[in-house]
């Protein structure tokens, strides 16, 4: 088998299972309220079988190959979670001070010099500066204050 | 002659400061994802408490019309509606980005929410009456079949793979079921947690679903962002003044649309936008070049959505029903001025009212110099600066753009979640877009369809609520002929071109 | 050596925003009001008169926050998560914490978890219908809907709200069925009021007056007839036992001590005393009202015992 009927044999596995789940779900809800998980829930089952059948039936073109470094985007993610999350606990400015920093170093492909250094960290702060004004005092939204500290 | 004087009224020097101001902020605070075109006039709302009504209303009408606008400009720069009216914007504004016509693409949408904005304004200015009752002709089931035609959609959002598209759709429909149903009360798929009960935010999900999946490959690989040859080029105006002559057609089309869709209070213009674009589509000779860059479907998503502030303020002047979410602010600043609407508010009122619309034409035209002229910097800034700056700004408007629509880390965490899935699952060919458009379309269909069986029921019939009425039997053709045309006119084609 | 200057002057500059923190007089910043429905609804429109008048009764700002969905359930599940600082307070409305515990299983948390400590307006509920209705009084609207039992069909916000509870009641006291028809918000219900999709609705008064062009209220279900519409008569007088509407209240989470919860009471009370508030209030079809912490528990107590059996009601029903 071909990597890409793989692919949509396991697409259509899951999306069938997704939607057996919805129908299941749905008959703990009143009337009105199964309705639509139901016909969501049978749609993909079928949609999902559909997928399944056509990865043998039919040739499918090669998935496009992924460029560029895994790493970079995983270490991406992660510290894209670490700022979310840390909101609450570091407040707003050391938070997204951390995240900015993190996410500079994730998407840098170049050497560092103290002047690139500078101009980072002056520019950052400048926005940061910027960002927090407009939103704490502008558009008078409550940023998290942090809790550790 | 009353007119003129309240023309003259609308453009003393106060009041096109205010509605310049109002274009100026509207365009910035529309432009940060997450600050949606309500949340923009509600904390400005208060501001407006100790001006003149009639300043009042032209600052906060400038504001919206602004706002609606701007969110163009991260739809088309980095792939993330403002607004959730600049959602349809996203389909073709990005790829022209991609390609290297982002300035193009933002000057196209200058022009374009213009011409929507004035005929909108238009409408309300001279048949706004009429047009309201439309409004309330519109009934549960109509919003039901309204929101089925936004769904053929995923046809053409599919990039290919139609089962996988309506596998996407489906995957939106069953997020927009998570959390308490409006209509039954069953509280749903929320796994034991408060945050859920809410339902999914469709902000932060947008946020997630459209742009992370860009900043996980923009960090991936030093290429720059967006193509651009050389040195940034500038506005492109006379190429988007020849796009638009050519496409006069397209631009009525949308402005059109928005107006007639901003009237239904149910809907609003995320939606507009979308069946503007879907219509277009539809009505092309080349329908496959849509999702791909096509400046006509950036045209009609941006003409509609700007259409629909004029066409949502109809319902809320004449009969005390807000439009869109926008319009339910606005109105609230009426009441607080002590206006009163209804129809009467167009003679009772009329100095009011029209010294208004005439402000609110200022402001539209006032977005032309405003927005090409922050587009152009916009655009400028998004091109040069490095990854090292552009990654963090736009990670920082992720995240700060989701928590601030509810001040709620949750919504971070959904926006992450779903952004990480929706990069997974488009590796493998399924498209985020229709899950866009499942999670904003699926609310309004059950909500619609909910009620309407339970009126037909009352009534003796549910087949007739749903088959039985005029305008329900006009959207349901529509339907069948958007789901149909486009395998006729391929066929067509075919034999033309043996 | 430079990272140790940096850790001194930050711990010093820590130690001082600690120092200056306990602050005997309250508020000593802005005030969070959370709004659990979305922006230009009748309540954050409520708040957002009430903005300068805080300001002019306590020289502080009040900031609204609207945090929308599941009919206010998500902002109330969150409530006792929040700090209790003072600073930190959360429109609520009355029945709707006692109806949604018990309607919308789980709703997120139970009605004993709110800390109300000011009960500050109240909006009444009206049975209203299309302007061109053939249902001229509210016996017209009961006769019919006991000549077709099921098929009178009646709008209005949400499922477990207070729409949904007078709904209820007034079927228990006029002996009808009619059937309710559950909108998203209070705009798309009054449309389809006002273009007669559905035969009648229960809605505010504040909305009634405005959208009397195109519908004509029936009744209104508050205690005495209200100053706006004189010529509306009560349903109590009519009658039917039905009192109903919402309550708006003050509500701060349970980790707000004793003494602070008083003060935030009264801060809020000294700011809906304001003359020019009351008068924007009544003009909309708002009553304005004062309940301070200690009468609070009483009246929630009453309201529990009203609308509790109402709530197990709707619940059997669907």
């Amino acid at each position: 088998m071909s990597w890409p009927a793989v692919v949509d044999l396991s697409l259509g596995a899951a999306s069938a299972a997704l939607g057996l789940g919805l129908v299941v779900a749905s008959g703990a809800y009143s009337e009105l309220g199964a309705a639509f998980p139901r016909a969501v829930g049978i749609a993909l089952v079928a949609l999902g079988a559909v997928l399944a059948v056509s990865g043998f039936v039919r040739r499918r073109p090669a998935l496009a190959a992924l460029e560029g470094s895994s790493a970079r985007r995983v270490l991406f993610v992660a510290a894209m979670a670490l700022w979310g999350l840390s909101l609450p606990w570091l407040g707003f400015l050391v938070s997204s001070a951390i995240g900015m920093a993190a996410l500079t170093l994730v998407s840098n492909f170049s050497r560092w010099d103290a002047r690139r250094v500078a101009l980072h960290l002056a520019g950052h702060a400048a926005l940061l500066a910027a960002f927090y004004v407009l939103l704490a005092y502008g558009l008078q939204v409550p940023l998290p204050e942090g809790r550790l500290f | 002659m009353e007119l003129l004087g309240y023309a003259a009224a609308a453009a003393t020097p106060y009041n096109l400061l205010l509605a310049l101001v109002g274009v100026v902020a509207g365009v910035v605070l529309g432009a940060l994802p997450g600050i949606s075109s309500t949340f923009a006039v509600a904390v400005l709302l208060p501001t407006t408490f100790t001006m003149e009504p009639v300043s009042a209303l032209i600052f906060l009408g400038a504001v919206y019309t602004g706002s609606t606008y701007g969110g163009a400009y991260s739809a088309i720069l980095v792939n993330t509606p403002g607004t959730p009216q600049n959602i349809a914007t996203t389909f073709d504004g990005y790829p022209m980005a991609r390609r290297g016509d982002g300035s193009l693409a933002i000057t196209l949408a200058c022009l374009a929410s213009v011409v929507g904005g004035l005929v909108g304004a238009i409408a309300l200015f001279a048949v706004a009456p009429p047009l309201a009752r439309v409004a309330l002709a519109f009934g549960p089931v109509e919003y039901f079949w309204l929101a089925v035609l936004g769904l053929t959609m995923i046809a053409s959002l599919s990039e290919g793979n139609l089962v996988k598209g309506a596998i996407a759709g489906c995957l939106g429909l069953a997020l927009s079921l998570v959390g308490v149903s409006v209509v039954s009360g069953d509280t749903r798929f929320v796994f034991d947690t408060p945050a859920l009960v809410g339902g999914i935010n469709l902000v932060p999900a947008v946020i997630g679903l459209l742009c992370l999946p860009v900043l996980i490959d923009m960090v991936a690989a030093p290429q720059a962002h967006l193509r651009h040859e050389g040195k940034v080029q500038g506005y492109r105006l006379a190429e988007a003044a020849a796009l638009c002559r050519g496409a006069w057609g397209t631009l009525t089309r949308g402005s059109l649309i928005g107006t007639g869709i901003g009237i239904l209070p149910a809907a609003g213009g995320s939606i507009a936008s979308l069946v503007a674009y879907s219509e277009t589509r539809r009505a092309s000779r080349h329908p496959q070049t849509f999702g791909t860059g096509e400046p006509r479907g950036l045209m009609a998503s941006e003409s509609a959505n700007n259409a629909t502030v004029g066409g949502g303020l109809i319902p809320t002047f004449v009969l005390g029903i807000p439009g869109t979410p926008a319009d339910a602010v606005i109105l609230g600043a009426l009441l607080i001025h002590g206006v009163r609407t209804g129809p009467a508010l167009f003679t009772e009122r009329a100095a009011l009212i029209y010294t208004f619309i005439f402000g609110l034409f200022i402001a539209t035209l006032l977005m032309l110099p405003v927005g090409l002229l922050m587009g152009r910097y916009a655009y400028g800034a998004i091109v040069s600066i490095p990854k090292t700056f552009l990654v963090p700004l736009v990670a920082f408007f992720t995240i700060i753009g989701s928590y601030a629509i509810h001040n709620d880390v949750n919504d971070v965490v959904a926006m992450l979640a779903l952004g990480v899935f929706a990069w997974l699952v488009g590796r493998l060919g399924i498209p985020a877009a229709p899950m866009v458009l499942g999670l904003l379309l699926g609310p309004i269909a059950e909500q619609g369809y909910g009620q309407a069986v339970i009126i037909g029921t009352a009534t003796g019939s549910v087949w007739a609520q749903f088959f039985g009425r005029p305008i329900a039997l006009a959207i349901i053709a529509l339907i069948v002929i958007t789901l149909l045309a486009p395998p006729l006119v391929r066929r067509y084609l075919q034999r033309g071109t043996p | 050596m430079r990272t140790r200057t940096l850790c001194a002057a930050l711990a010093a500059a820590a130690i001082g925003a600690l120092a200056a923190a306990p602050a005997a007089a309250y508020p000593d910043k802005p005030v969070i009001f959370v709004v659990p429905y979305g922006p230009g609804g009748p309540s954050d429109l409520g708040a957002r008169v009430m903005q300068p008048a805080f300001k002019k009764a306590t020289g502080r700002d009040l900031v609204i926050q609207n945090k929308p969905g599941a009919g206010g359930a998500t902002a109330w599940a969150q409530l006792n998560a929040l700090p209790g600082d003072g600073h930190t307070t959360m429109l609520t409305a009355m029945p709707h914490i006692i109806l949604q515990p018990v309607v919308n299983q789980p709703a997120g948390y139970e009605t004993e978890d709110i800390t109300i400590v000011l009960v500050y307006g109240y909006l009444p509920e009206v049975l209203a219908v299309p302007k061109a209705s053939k249902f001229q009084n509210v016996k017209d609207l009961v006769a019919a809907a006991k000549a077709s039992p099921g098929r009178i069909t009646i709008a209005g916000t949400g499922v477990g709200g207070a729409n949904h509870a007078a709904q209820a009641m007034f079927d228990r006291a006029a002996g009808t069925r009619t059937a309710y028809v559950p909108f998203k918000d209070t705009a798309s219900g009054n449309a389809a009021l006002m273009g007669a999709q559905v035969d009648s609705a229960w809605t505010w008064l504040s909305q009634g007056i405005t959208l009397k062009d195109n519908i004509r209220m029936l009744a209104v279900a508050s205690e005495e007839r209200v100053a706006l519409a004189p010529e509306l008569p009560t349903l109590k007088e009519l009658g039917f036992n039905v009192t109903s509407g919402a309550w708006w209240a003050v509500a701060v989470p349970r980790s707000t001590p004793e003494a602070l919860r008083r003060q935030v009471s009264q801060t809020f009370a000294k700011a809906v005393a304001d003359q020019e508030y009351r008068a924007k209030m009544s003009e909309f079809g708002y009553v304005t009202m004062a309940l301070t912490y200690p009468e609070v528990g009483g009246f929630v107590k009453k309201k529990i015992d009203e609308f509790r059996p109402v709530a197990q009601e709707i619940r059997a029903k669907k």
